[in-house]
């Protein structure tokens, strides 16, 4: 949830520095979505804390995830560094849009490593619906890049 | 339209993504002198070269693939995707990663660079994974993402026991 809470923050900051117009509506759509993840997360934490669910099994994943999520946290997830500190001082339009896709980047990975420690029937298709909608921001980043080095 | 020439070329991105990932484990074997850590290198490139056989072989069934209306991406807009994504933009496809490696870089060095290719691996084959139908090899693309994520389990393993 943190990670999309902050990505929000990141989204809705980045969209204020970015100078052109179509570019920044759709780091505001990018915005909107991160929130509706955060409460997917939100109800399949709540369902996890009602769930009898104990992990005692070691999975090869588990050295993938802490790996990937200590990079989350070193990244935009960190809750002692907000948007701005990612950001830096600059509005360049491709800077701004290179740092959102590392940062989908890094989001992607944590979530395809945290998959198989979620009990299947908790998860459902949840975790990979919201995979397939971050590749789909990498997607939409990836393509105003391309509009703009294209000119 | 979806064209078959841009399906190729997909498939045709993955085969020089693994090889090119096998090429740098085995530059980065070829140096190494703790004897445990020179082998988990070669099984990695081991693993590259079937990744790259197993999307050599995708890119044959789709040159048979006669029904556009299979695949996943009428609007073409995935692969799109995948074309800006592997054309420099994302990560650059034409770059040697092997270049990376010189007689001074360290295991630590060796072990993050490989972690950051991997991860732009896993993020490219789920972009693929959304393109492929299942009987053209979407389940078999779903494994080798699994199987890139226990390179990250691997190296990341690794990165722990490091001390430089």
């Amino acid at each position: 949830m943190r990670i999309e809470r902050n990505g929000r923050a990141f989204y809705e900051s980045a969209a204020k520095r970015m100078p052109r117009q179509d570019s920044a509506a759709v780091l505001l759509d990018l915005a909107k979505m991160e929130a509706e993840h955060e409460e997917v997360f939100a109800a399949m934490q709540k369902a996890l804390e009602s769930h009898a669910y104990q992990k005692t099994s070691y999975t090869p994943h588990d050295e993938a995830y802490e790996f990937l999520r200590a990079t989350a946290d070193k990244s935009v997830f960190d809750p002692q560094r907000g948007p701005g500190d990612v950001l830096g001082s600059g509005s360049d339009p491709a800077a701004i849009l290179n740092v959102a896709i590392e940062l989908e980047k890094d989001t992607v990975a944590f979530y395809e490593a945290i998959k198989p420690l979620i009990p299947e029937e908790l998860r459902g298709e949840k975790i990979e619906a919201i995979i397939a909608q971050e590749v789909g921001h990498i997607m939409a980043l990836t393509e105003q890049l391309a509009q703009i080095e294209t000119g | 339209m979806y064209t078959l020439f841009n399906a190729q070329e997909v498939f045709e991105i993955a085969v020089q993504v693994e090889r090119n990932g096998a090429r740098f484990y085995r530059k980065a074997a070829e140096n190494m002198a703790d004897e445990d850590t020179r082998r988990e290198l070669l099984e990695l490139a081991e693993q590259e070269d079937q990744h790259e056989q197993t999307f050599a072989e995708m890119k044959q069934a789709v040159a048979g693939e006669q029904d556009e209306s299979a695949w996943n991406d009428p609007g073409n807009e995935a692969v799109q995707y995948l074309q800006n994504f592997a054309s420099g933009r994302v990560f650059d496809i034409t770059k040697d990663s092997s270049d990376f490696l010189t007689p001074d870089t360290t295991l630590r060095e060796i072990i993050e660079y490989a972690l950051e290719r991997e991860r732009d691996s896993v993020v490219f084959y789920l972009g693929v994974k959304e393109v492929v139908p299942d009987h053209l090899g979407g389940i078999q693309v779903d494994g080798i993402i699994k199987q890139e994520m226990g390179h990250i389990a691997l190296l990341s393993k690794r990165l722990e026991q490091v001390s430089d």
